[in-house]
C-alpha cells in the first residue's frame, strides 16, 4: 500500500512538472482602462478577476462583434447590440441563428455596468454570466461555448491576444470575462438632459423643458419608477400591457405567481432610438408608449398601482416626447471607441 | 559459549523481525467502492433503449443525469467520513469511485440529490476549471444560463402517446433544480472496511421516476417541466424520484 502511494506521488510530481513544462509563456498587458464617467456617475461594481484593463476591453470589443459565436456564422453581440440603436436594436423580437425569431425584445446595453440582475426578468446575477445565455439559447446564437473556445483558440492572433489580457488561452473563463469587460464601458451620460442637469441651461428647449417638468410631476409620476442616473429603479413591475400575459416575466425566473407579467424597469436612456418597446416589441412608438400609460393599462390583477390613468393633453404629450427625445446621448451611440 | 549467545541473538532478532513485520501488516485501512448504477424494471438501463412505461407507453430513454453531492459514511464510532463533495453521474456511464477509509465497521452512507445552495448561488460556471463537475466543461449542460442555477436532475426523452413504439414523437423532459430540491438521503446500511475491498452500490430505479404508489406521472398529460416553469409537475417528478433510490451492498 505503502509503495502504491509513493508510485502516485511520484506520478503526480511528474505530470505537476509536466504541467509547468508545457504552460506557454504569458505576458500579461495590465495597463488599466479607465472608465470616461459622467459627472456625478460613481464607479461602477467591477469583480476583482476581472479588473478592466485596455487589453481586455479590447479583446472583448474583437468577441462583441465575432461572428464566430452563433452555430452560423451569421450573428454576434453586435447583431442585436447596435451601437446606432443604443446598443438595443429596432426589431419587436431579435432574429437568431437560421432567422429564427427569439424571445424578447432586445434590451440596450447603455449603462449595463450597473446592473445586477440582467435580463427582463433578472434572472443572471452579472455580466460574465450573461454571455453563457444567448450562446446556448437554441433561438439566439445557438453555438456550444466549449466548440467556440476551440475555434478562437486555434485564431493565432485572437489567442496571442487572450493570453496578453488574462494570461491564459482562450476558453470560456477568458470569453465571459472579455466581453463583459467591453460591456462594463458602454457608459452613457452626455444627453442634452445630463447636459442640462450640468449647467447648461440652453441644452434643453422650452418644450423639453416643459416634458421634463411632466416626466417629474406628481401627476404623472413617471418618476416613480424611471429614477436616478439611469432613469430606471431596477425593479420589477407589471405595467397592465395585457390582461393575460403569454410571457410570464420574472415569474419565469422566480415560480412565484405574483411576479406573473413583471419585467424589469427599462433605463431610458437614448431610448427614442430604441423602438420597438416593451419586452415582445408590441408598442411601436414613444407615441403609443406614452398612449398606454396615460390610459391606465389593461387593469390586469397584477398591475403596479403606479400605473392609472392621467389625464395629460395632446400638448403635454408631445412634451413628455420631446423630453424622452432629450435623453439621445449622440457621443455614445457614434463613438469610435466602442464600434469594430 | 560465545556460539550459543550468537545463536540466542539471531534467534531472538528474527522473531522480533516476524513480530514487528507481523504488526506492520495489521489491515489499518481500506478501501471502499461506492458504484452507481440505474435500472428499469430490475434490469439495467442503457441509454438509448425503449422501455415501457406503467401506462403501457413505449419509453425512450435518451438523458439520465443527476448531480450528487455530500457524499459520506458514517463509522460505528459515530464519526462522519466526507469522501466526495459534488459529483455529476450522468449514466451514459456509471460512475463508481474507490475511497480509502480507516479499518472497521460502518453504519451509514450519507448523499445528497442537488447541487449545495452555497455553490448554486451567483454561479458562474466558467470559474471552474474544467476538471470540476461544477465546470462549462463538468456541466455539460446541466446549467440554467437563463435563470443561473445547476439542473439538479435530468430526464429525458421520447415516447408515443397513442402507444405507437414504431413512431415516438412525442418528447418529455424533466429538468429539476433550484434550492428546495436540494434533498439529503441516509441510508442505514452496515459494511466493514478491511482487508477486502466493500462494494456498495446507489440505484436508480428509472420506472420508479414516473410512478408509484401514490402517484403516476402520465406522459400524455405532463411531460414537460424546468422547475420554474411547471412547479407542480416538477414537486411531483421529484417526489418520486426521491423515492426511488436505495442503496445495496
Amino acid at each position: 500500500m505503502g509503495r502504491y502511494r509513493l508510485f502516485c506521488a511520484f506520478l503526480l510530481a511528474l505530470s505537476c512538472k509536466s504541467d509547468l513544462v508545457i504552460e506557454p509563456p504569458t505576458t500579461m498587458d495590465l495597463e488599466p482602462y479607465i472608465l470616461n464617467l459622467p459627472p456625478g456617475f460613481p464607479e461602477p461594481f467591477i469583480p476583482a478577476d476581472n479588473a478592466l484593463t485596455i487589453a481586455r476591453v479590447e479583446l472583448g470589443k474583437l468577441l462583441f462583434h465575432d461572428t464566430r459565436f452563433s452555430r452560423d456564422n451569421t450573428i454576434s453581440c453586435a447583431s442585436c447590440h447596435l451601437q446606432s440603436a443604443g446598443f438595443a436594436d429596432n426589431e419587436p423580437i431579435s432574429t437568431g441563428v437560421e432567422g429564427i425569431l427569439g424571445f424578447r425584445n432586445a434590451t440596450s446595453l447603455a449603462n449595463v455596468a450597473y446592473q445586477t440582475a440582467l435580463f427582463m426578468d433578472g434572472g443572471v446575477p452579472s455580466l460574465e454570466v450573461q454571455v453563457l445565455a444567448p450562446l446556448d439559447d437554441k433561438t439566439e446564437m445557438d453555438k456550444s461555448i466549449i466548440v467556440l473556445a476551440e475555434e478562437l483558440k486555434a485564431d493565432v492572433t485572437l489567442n496571442a491576444k487572450s493570453l496578453r489580457a488574462y494570461g491564459r488561452e482562450m476558453d470560456p473563463y477568458v470569453i465571459t470575462r472579455a466581453i463583459a469587460a467591453f460591456e462594463r464601458t458602454l457608459i452613457s451620460g452626455n444627453s442634452p438632459y445630463d447636459q442640462f442637469l450640468n449647467g447648461d441651461a440652453s441644452a434643453l428647449s422650452p418644450q423639453q423643458q416643459s416634458g421634463m417638468n411632466i416626466f417629474f410631476s406628481a401627476e404623472a409620476n413617471c418618476s416613480a419608477c424611471h429614477s436616478g442616473q439611469d432613469l430606471s429603479d431596477r425593479t420589477f413591475r407589471n405595467i397592465g400591457l395585457y390582461v393575460n400575459y403569454e410571457d410570464k416575466g420574472r415569474e419565469r425566473v422566480t415560480a412565484n405567481p405574483e411576479d406573473n407579467g413583471k419585467f424589469k424597469v427599462p433605463t431610458l436612456r437614448n431610448i427614442a432610438v430604441t423602438a420597438p418597446y416593451m419586452h415582445d416589441g408590441s408598442l411601436h412608438s414613444l407615441e403609443e408608449v406614452i398612449n398606454h400609460f396615460a390610459d391606465g393599462g389593461m387593469n390586469h390583477p397584477l398591475q403596479d398601482p403606479l400605473v392609472t390613468e392621467l389625464n395629460l393633453t395632446a400638448e403635454q404629450k408631445a412634451d413628455l416626447l420631446a423630453f424622452l427625445e432629450s435623453l439621445t446621448d449622440r457621443a455614445f451611440l457614434e463613438n469610435p471607441a466602442f464600434a469594430p | 559459549m560465545t556460539m550459543k549467545f550468537v545463536r540466542t541473538f539471531i534467534a531472538v532478532a528474527l522473531v522480533s523481525i516476524a513480530f514487528l513485520g507481523c504488526k506492520e501488516a495489521e489491515v489499518t485501512e481500506g478501501y471502499l467502492r461506492l458504484n452507481t448504477a440505474a435500472n428499469w424494471d430490475g434490469t439495467p438501463l442503457v441509454i438509448g433503449d425503449v422501455y415501457t412505461d406503467v401506462m403501457n407507453r413505449p419509453i425512450l430513454v435518451e438523458q439520465f443525469r443527476t448531480y450528487i453531492s455530500n457524499v459520506s459514511v458514517m463509522d460505528s464510532e459515530g464519526v462522519e467520513h466526507p469522501l466526495k463533495g459534488v459529483e455529476q453521474l450522468n449514466f451514459n456511464a456509471p460512475w463508481s469511485f474507490d475511497f480509502w477509509l480507516p479499518a472497521g465497521n460502518y453504519t451509514q452512507l450519507k448523499f445528497a440529490i442537488g447541487v449545495p445552495a452555497s455553490l448554486n448561488t451567483d454561479v458562474d460556471p466558467a470559474s471552474y476549471p474544467n476538471d470540476n463537475p461544477l465546470s462549462i466543461f463538468g456541466a455539460e449542460g446541466m446549467f440554467w444560463t437563463w435563470a443561473s442555477g445547476y439542473i439538479f436532475t435530468k430526464f429525458e426523452g421520447k415516447t408515443a402517446f397513442d402507444g405507437d413504439a414504431t413512431s415516438m414523437t412525442n418528447s418529455y423532459a424533466f429538468h429539476v433544480g433550484t434550492d428546495q430540491f436540494y434533498q439529503e438521503h441516509i441510508f442505514a446500511i452496515d459494511f466493514e472496511i478491511g482487508e477486502e475491498r466493500e462494494d456498495l452500490t446507489i440505484e436508480f430505479d428509472a420506472d420508479k421516476f414516473l410512478f408509484n404508489a401514490d402517484d403516476t406521472i402520465d406522459l400524455a398529460e405532463d411531460n414537460l417541466t424546468h422547475t420554474m416553469d411547471n412547479m407542480p409537475l416538477a414537486m411531483r417528478f421529484m417526489e418520486l424520484y426521491n423515492s426511488a433510490i436505495r442503496v445495496k451492498k
